[in-house]
């Protein structure tokens, strides 16, 4: 066994975990060298590192282009005999490929020359060859790429902005998403927290350059633009649900050539998209126009059309192959407070709160509003309220404020914009007077022991209770869904926490041709993980009506083996100086934001949004699996 | 304001100055190859890495912003060393043909190696050898000895617009190339050159200037093009009495050195085999074509006469006088002086209009 | 131009109108394209799918001929929204109430019928051009070259007036000018009604003035005839001798053939040049000239700047620098001409011409000068209609939409319409470039493809158009840049020659050709 790769707490890394059941015999890579298997033959392997390098080298840099094929060469003659002049050469070559390459690929790429070097008389004593013949598979990573649940191709289209081939960096991200102008808006980017310039000073604004992207587009006064093969004459597909993850699966299969019919209960299209995030957060003209251009490569869109109510789930098994199931979470979760469900005027759930507005249909009115709730659906009815004209809003919430599930921009927005925040605080009784709310009883909340989440669970203070007064009340404290149009569909299993059970990786459900994926699936999550899941869910369609069966591919493999091995180093020494800081997007200034839904948040500019992505590192790097 | 200190000496510069653009500030020379002052600086070649203090790596001069307090170095024993290894890196991949190169004694690689004192590189990178692509009457392409600066590349889609040209291959394969491989013009090409003039190697050269002159032979003029009305600034390069090729000049008010494919490429007229080389006077029917060649004397002293003849006869409106929208001011200043002080007529006119 | 080329790029909303300029003024076409990476709305008014389509936030497909109802009907949804400059038009300008009523039957509606612009198009163009806040227009000969020519510039004027966008950093007027030195030929008096810097030959005060200067007693006071006049005179009898330098009006003049007459008639006809051209050929005395790169000089270029041209290399032969064989002319013709250089020439021109008194060729080697440069330490007026116009109040003033002289009918029932092409410039140099014409040698008019079936006509195939005028056989190219019905020809070309078709109307005030549209009918040459 020899390592030579560091962790982050400067041990050397020796757990390899196996590829989909297949133990690693060894593995090259950024990090260095893990060899568990003294019988491999280690040059054998880096000259096949090196050749993988070289096919991954975008050739833009002089030290990765040139110095990594040098290598390659000098690992060639080193395999003929070995010459200690070579090896100073080598390690002349290698350094400089670490010090002087561009971008993490190459700068990366040296390491494991460097490290054969240091460790060559153990190796050299060691016994090349006898495991017998090896199998190579390289894999590419980069932090932010393997964070994002759906894999977008970050570096790349920071390299194409920077590099200013806008178009070509809209199509990266089309591969990955349609939706790109919507992400660029409302993704809660966790790449962005495994971005290594935030190692050196901030992360790069990548949700940013996505709406730069996006919007540059537009800017030019085009609509967006998907690309798809024909219609190919395979069986249709039903998707039942337009949001994020019903969409992404349309718009994958539909690249496919497959035909598919979705099916939307609401007069929109979008989900939470639509009926949900407020407009001030993303523009209407934005979603819609990023659905018609998916409408456009001849997915079809049935609205009002609720499954269970105008057509059956079982017509639907009749009629399609493979059904994609996407209904979102719509319904509010209870508080279980008295006077919940006595139908007062005045108390509305927070998600039906949303929807009303967003569709035009009344919702209640008046000077003071209290909402429930520390997540992004509390902000959004907060935030919305203030533009709808209530003098206070409060927003009550149980933990404190450094545990709200919300964005720490929300609730930052919310503050600024006048929502008056309640915290450790939690509602306990329902004050009406004829039928209408009054305002709400409340306790004090502290900390008490930790609960299945690791987090302090919040317990009322004795005594502590009081009344605030208001005129609306809103619950936001999380959504479940409602599955009765599934009523006597066998096969289909439920969780228990109100969702369907599917395979992690494949999303097919227990029902052949069913899949599910999105909040249905994983409860109350983001947006990025939706799309996620309408892709894969694709990818399995495909796959079952082209081979009748559904199983992880390669690539599911490799992703979890990424993130078992772990491709971010929260504690890595970059190198670099710090002090370029991160661009921040322009924002409207609060006094013109409250006067509508006008949208809060503006985007870059061309200087600011190529000037931003010069910040990337480019953290591509090049691993190899010895089998 | 920012201020930083660069070799011992404090700068104080604008945000968002880049560590190259203070250094030069302070006339220190840092090589380059990709780095373009008219061209987005992208960090390609690394010859411009610098140390900067408390950083464990290098970074590039060119593209990286000064910070306050930043401590650099550009000339360290072991910054040289790395910019002496990434030409020799260069240099393993160049064709070591500079005797017979077009871009000899203007080639930004040969003036790098000289400064930096290398004299060839320890390995040569085992690469293919491409075909010269001589595909347009206008430039020669000679990738072998591209060096993926990116310069071409940059200026075809920034300044042009046009994205005719990307990197194409990848690793020790990757070199500038057409977007479609069957040539310029199927990709796109509207051969305004641009792409030539910033070339820093002899991967791109003039096909016209072939054989026709080495740098240091050629006199440069300044002129101005001679063809639409938009002035772009020109250098001629002038051999043997003989214009053999022409970049542009850059002036920032009008063209910046941009040309389009007019002013680059069609200059030969100039020595068109078709030019006028002597008076001629009418033999036979007008429009005949029948001409005798004739001294300057006597074509002059014959124009004078009919011309004065016929004012005399008929009065001075009978006679009209075209001016040129392709001579200079002086020329169109004496012909309509011509017209009104000495003929006296306003009978005068030109193409203003066509 | 009012502005410069570098300020191109500073514009929020170019609307470029009529002008081809990526393959007529390639470099100006950068600066858009610039300002067009940097945000700014594009709005191509254009018949043809040009390039700079593609670069547009707006494409406005108007029928050639209409861009007085298309601008108008710009004018009146500004009017109707009140997008207009208030400010500005008080304090710097008269007219406006008087277009205000010119424009009101402008309507979306009507000009879309008129022009074939959808009439929501003419709201969002308005709009955006309105908007600003620093819009720019651009226009060529696509705007000038009609019997409307001098009404389109003006209502284009009445535009930026109306709108403020004019004597301000990035928003302007900028006729994008053809010639290299047709800007410096008219700023010299190549014209028949003005002396050099535009001083009008009918003020006795400027008159006096030159006549001093040039030593003579005195100068004809009546305007001459512009150059279509003086064709028609001399197929009349009533112009004897001709004097031509520099140009080629057999093949650019409309009506080719009528020109060729006119100029076979003369008695006497001169033609200074450095080709034997097509006009050349029916001179009496042809005097070889000099090509700029053999001598030295100034050029002034569309945007007002005088740049010097140096000496690179001889003549040919016995061929001599123009401003020398004038000068030798002049002197047989009893002028004194104690010209040395033309930089003597240019010190007269400073002497006389109060735009150009401050330039002097020490002051243009390096950047060059844009005229106004009323003194020798003016730095040149890169911005026009900064404070003041040059009347004072910029004035409104009403035109109206009229539809061209020829229109296509049941016998000609295509537009013809033409310009120039990237590869050439007019009919003469770039053609005696050998890399040029090996790239466009032959001319080809452009089909729609829907035309082109109709008539049974192929890619590649040679058809023959007719105009009442004349005919000529050409290479037809399929594509949609052009619409139904309309058919574009470049003019560079002896060999079909687009103005032997043309039509030789005229607009009233500027006498210039109405080249943009005349009526032809295809027919396929078989065999």
């Amino acid at each position: 066994m020899l390592s030579t790769w560091r962790s982050g707490s400067n041990a050397y890394k020796t757990s390899l975990p196996p590829l989909g059941g297949r133990p690693l015999r060894a593995f090259i890579g950024w990090g260095g060298i893990i060899l568990k298997d003294a019988g491999v033959d280690l040059l054998a392997a880096l000259k096949e590192y090196y050749r993988a390098v070289q096919r991954e080298s975008c050739g833009r840099c002089v030290p990765c282009r040139v110095g990594t094929k040098l290598i390659l060469q000098i690992l060639e003659k080193l395999s003929e005999g070995d010459q200690s002049a070579l090896r100073r050469q080598l390690k002349s070559i290698a350094l400089l490929v670490q010090q002087g390459s561009k971008c993490e690929l190459g700068q990366s790429a040296a390491k494991p020359a460097l490290d054969f070097l240091d460790n060559f008389d153990r190796l050299a004593s060691s016994a090349p060859g006898e495991g017998g013949p090896a199998e190579y598979k390289a894999v590419v990573a980069a932090p932010c790429m393997q964070r994002c649940p759906a894999h977008l191709d970050i570096p790349r289209y920071m390299e194409c902005t920077q590099e200013v081939r806008f178009r070509e960096g809209l199509d990266v991200i089309r591969e990955s998403t349609a939706l790109a102008g919507v992400l660029g808006r409302v993704c809660v980017h966790p790449c962005e927290d495994h971005c290594r310039r935030g190692l050196v000073d901030e992360p790069l604004a990548i949700r940013g350059i996505k709406r730069f992207l996006a919007d540059y587009e537009l800017g030019r006064g085009r609509r967006p633009r998907l690309d798809g093969a024909r219609m190919n004459g395979r069986p249709p597909v039903a998707v039942i649900g337009a949001g994020p993850a019903g969409l992404s699966c349309a718009y994958q299969l539909a690249r496919r050539g497959y035909k598919v019919t979705v099916y939307e209960a609401l007069p929109v299209a979008g989900g939470m998209l639509a009926v949900g995030i407020p407009p001030y957060r993303l523009p209407r003209d934005i979603l819609q126009g990023e659905i018609e251009a998916i409408k456009e490569l001849g997915v079809d869109i049935q609205y009002n059309t609720r499954v269970g109510r105008e057509i059956s789930f079982k017509e639907l098994l009749q009629s399609y192959r493979a059904v994609f199931i996407a209904t979102g979470l719509h319904e509010s979760a209870r508080m279980g407070v008295e006077g919940e469900t006595a139908g007062y005027e005045g108390f509305v759930p927070g998600v039906k709160y949303l929807r009303n507005l967003n569709l035009g249909l009344p919702v209640p009115r008046g000077k003071s509003i209290a909402v429930v709730g520390g997540g992004n659906v509390a902000m959004d009815c907060a935030r919305s309220s203030v533009r709808l004209g209530f003098e206070e809003v409060y927003l009550l919430y149980r933990r404190s404020r450094a545990e709200m599930p919300a964005n720490e921009c929300e609730v930052r927005d919310a503050e600024a914009e006048g929502v008056k925040f309640y915290f450790q605080v939690n509602p306990v009784r329902i004050v009406a007077e004829d039928g209408k709310v009054k305002g709400v009883e409340c306790v004090r909340m502290e900390l008490g022991e930790p609960d299945a989440s690791g987090r302090r669970r919040p317990v009322p203070v004795p005594g502590s209770e009081f009344f605030l007064s208001c005129e609306v009340l809103v619950p936001a404290i999380g959504q479940v869904a409602d599955l009765s149009f599934l009523d006597g569909m066998e096969g289909l299993e439920v969780t228990k926490g109100g969702t369907l059970a599917v395979d992690p990786v494949t999303l097919a459900t227990k029902v052949p041709g069913v899949f599910a994926g999105g909040d249905i699936v994983l409860g109350p999550r983001t947006v990025v993980e939706a799309v996620a899941q309408g892709n894969r869910a694709a990818l399995s369609i495909d796959q079952y009506l082209t081979s009748g069966k559904v199983k992880a591919g390669p690539q599911d493999l490799v992703d979890a083996w990424l993130k078992e091995f772990g491709v971010f180093d929260a504690v890595e020494e970059v190198g670099l100086p710090s002090g370029w800081p991160r661009k921040e997007e322009k924002a409207a200034p609060v006094e013109e934001r409250l006067q509508d839904f006008r949208e809060v948040e503006l985007g870059f500019d061309f200087d600011d949004g190529v000037a931003e992505t010069a910040r990337c590192l480019r953290c591509y790097r090049v691993g190899l699996m010895v089998f | 304001m920012v201020t930083l200190t660069i070799d011992g000496r404090q700068v104080a510069v604008p945000e968002g100055t880049t560590i190259l653009e203070a250094a030069r500030r302070l006339d220190i020379r840092i090589p380059t190859l990709c780095y373009h002052p008219l061209l987005r600086p992208l960090g390609y070649c690394r010859l411009c890495l610098v140390a900067v203090e408390g950083a464990g790596k290098p970074v590039t001069a060119c593209n990286t912003p000064v910070a306050e307090g930043m401590v650099v170095h550009t000339s360290t024993p072991e910054i040289e060393e790395w910019r002496k290894g990434i030409i020799e890196m260069l240099l393993s991949q160049h064709p070591a043909d500079c005797l017979t190169c077009e871009k000899a004694g203007d080639c930004d690689l040969q003036d790098c190696a000289y400064q930096a004192g290398v004299k060839g590189p320890a390995w040569k990178a085992e690469v293919a050898s491409l075909p010269v692509l001589r595909d347009n009457p206008f430039i020669v392409r000679d990738y072998n000895k591209c060096i993926v600066c990116g310069r071409c590349v940059r200026v075809c889609l920034e300044v042009q617009g046009n994205a005719a040209l990307e990197l194409v291959g990848r690793g020790i394969e990757t070199k500038a190339g057409t977007v479609d491989p069957a040539g310029l013009k199927e990709a796109g090409c509207v051969f305004c050159g641009n792409c030539l003039q910033v070339c820093p190697v002899g991967a791109l050269t003039e096909r016209a200037g072939e054989g026709r002159g080495r740098e240091w032979e050629l006199k440069k003029v300044r002129s101005i093009c001679s063809y639409c009305g938009v002035g772009c600034n020109l250098t001629l390069y002038v051999k043997d009495g003989k214009v053999v090729k022409v970049k542009g000049y850059e002036n920032p008010e009008v063209n910046n050195g941009w040309l389009c494919v007019k002013g680059r490429f069609g200059f030969d007229y100039i020595h068109s085999p078709d030019r006028l080389t002597k008076p001629l006077i009418r033999e036979g029917a007008r429009g005949s074509g029948n001409f005798r060649e004739a001294t300057w004397e006597e074509a002059l002293d014959l124009v004078a006469r009919e011309l004065r003849e016929i004012k005399e006869s008929h009065g001075p409106d009978v006679l009209g006088f075209l001016c040129s929208a392709k001579c200079t001011n002086e020329e169109n200043y004496l012909l309509q002086k011509l017209a009104r002080g000495v003929m006296g007529t306003n009978n005068v006119d030109h193409c203003a209009r066509l | 131009m009012t502005n410069s080329i570098a300020d191109i790029a500073k514009a929020d909303c170019l609307l470029v109108i009529g002008s081809n300029t990526t393959e007529n003024h390639p470099v100006i076409a950068l600066k858009v394209k610039e300002a067009v990476r940097r945000g700014a709305k594009l709005i191509v008014a254009d018949p043809r799918h040009i390039e700079l389509v593609d670069w547009a936030y707006l494409w406005l497909r108007q029928k050639p001929g209409t861009d007085l109802a298309l601008i108008n009907g710009l004018l009146h949804v500004i009017v109707k929204e009140e997008l207009y400059d208030k400010e500005f038009i008080a304090q710097r300008t008269e007219g406006f109430e008087e277009v205000k009523l010119a424009v009101e039957d402008y309507t979306p509606e009507k000009v879309a019928e008129v022009t074939g612009v959808p009439a929501e198009d003419i709201v969002k163009a308005a709009r955006i051009y309105a908007a600003g806040p620093r819009s720019s227009i651009l226009y060529a000969m696509g705007i000038t070259q009609h019997i409307t020519g001098t009404a389109n510039v003006i209502a284009l004027a009445n535009l930026a007036m109306a709108c403020g966008h004019i004597g301000k950093e990035g928003s302007g007027v900028n006729p994008l000018r053809g010639q290299n030195n047709v800007q410096g030929a008219c700023d010299m008096g190549g014209l028949p009604n003005v002396l050099p810097g535009y001083q009008p030959v009918t003020d006795a005060g400027v008159r006096r003035k030159f006549a001093r200067a040039w030593g003579v007693p005195e100068l004809p006071k009546d305007a001459g005839l512009t150059l279509m006049e003086m064709m028609r005179a001399a197929e009349e009898g009533r112009l004897k001798g001709m004097y031509i330098m520099g140009e080629n009006p057999v093949l650019t003049d409309p009506d080719a053939s009528h020109v060729e007459k006119a100029l076979q008639g003369l008695d006497f006809l001169v033609v200074q040049d450095i080709f034997l051209t097509e006009t050349a050929r029916l001179a009496d005395v042809v005097l070889p000239g000099a090509s700029f790169a053999e001598k030295e000089g100034t050029f002034t270029n569309t945007e007002r700047r005088v740049q010097l041209v140096h000496k690179a290399v001889e003549p040919p032969g016995e061929a001599r620098p123009d401003w020398q064989i004038l000068r030798e002319l002049m002197e047989r013709l009893g002028c004194p001409s104690p010209y040395s250089s033309p930089e003597d020439i240019m010190a007269e021109i400073s002497r006389v011409t109060p735009s150009y008194a401050g330039i002097t060729y020490g002051r243009l080697e390096e950047k060059g000068l844009q005229w106004p440069v009323p003194a020798a330490d003016h730095p040149g007026t890169p911005i026009l209609h900064r404070e003041k116009f040059t009347r004072g109040r910029g004035l409104f003033q009403a035109v109206h939409y009229l539809p061209p002289a020829e229109e296509p009918d049941e016998e000609y029932p295509f537009l013809f319409t033409t310009g120039r092409l990237l590869y050439h410039y007019h009919t003469v140099l770039s053609r005696k470039a050998r890399g040029l014409e090996e790239i466009c040698s032959e001319p080809v008019v452009e089909i729609n493809p829907q035309d082109a079936e109709g008539l049974g006509i192929q890619d590649g195939q040679t058809v023959e158009i007719v105009s009442r005028r004349g005919k000529v056989r050409v290479k037809a190219w399929i594509t949609t840049r052009v619409p139904r019905k309309v058919v574009f020809m470049s003019f560079h070309f002896w060999e079909a020659a687009a103005n032997l078709l043309t039509v030789p109307a005229l607009d009233p005030v500027a006498k210039i050709p109405e080249y943009k549209v005349c009526a032809v009918k295809l027919e396929k040459v078989t065999a």
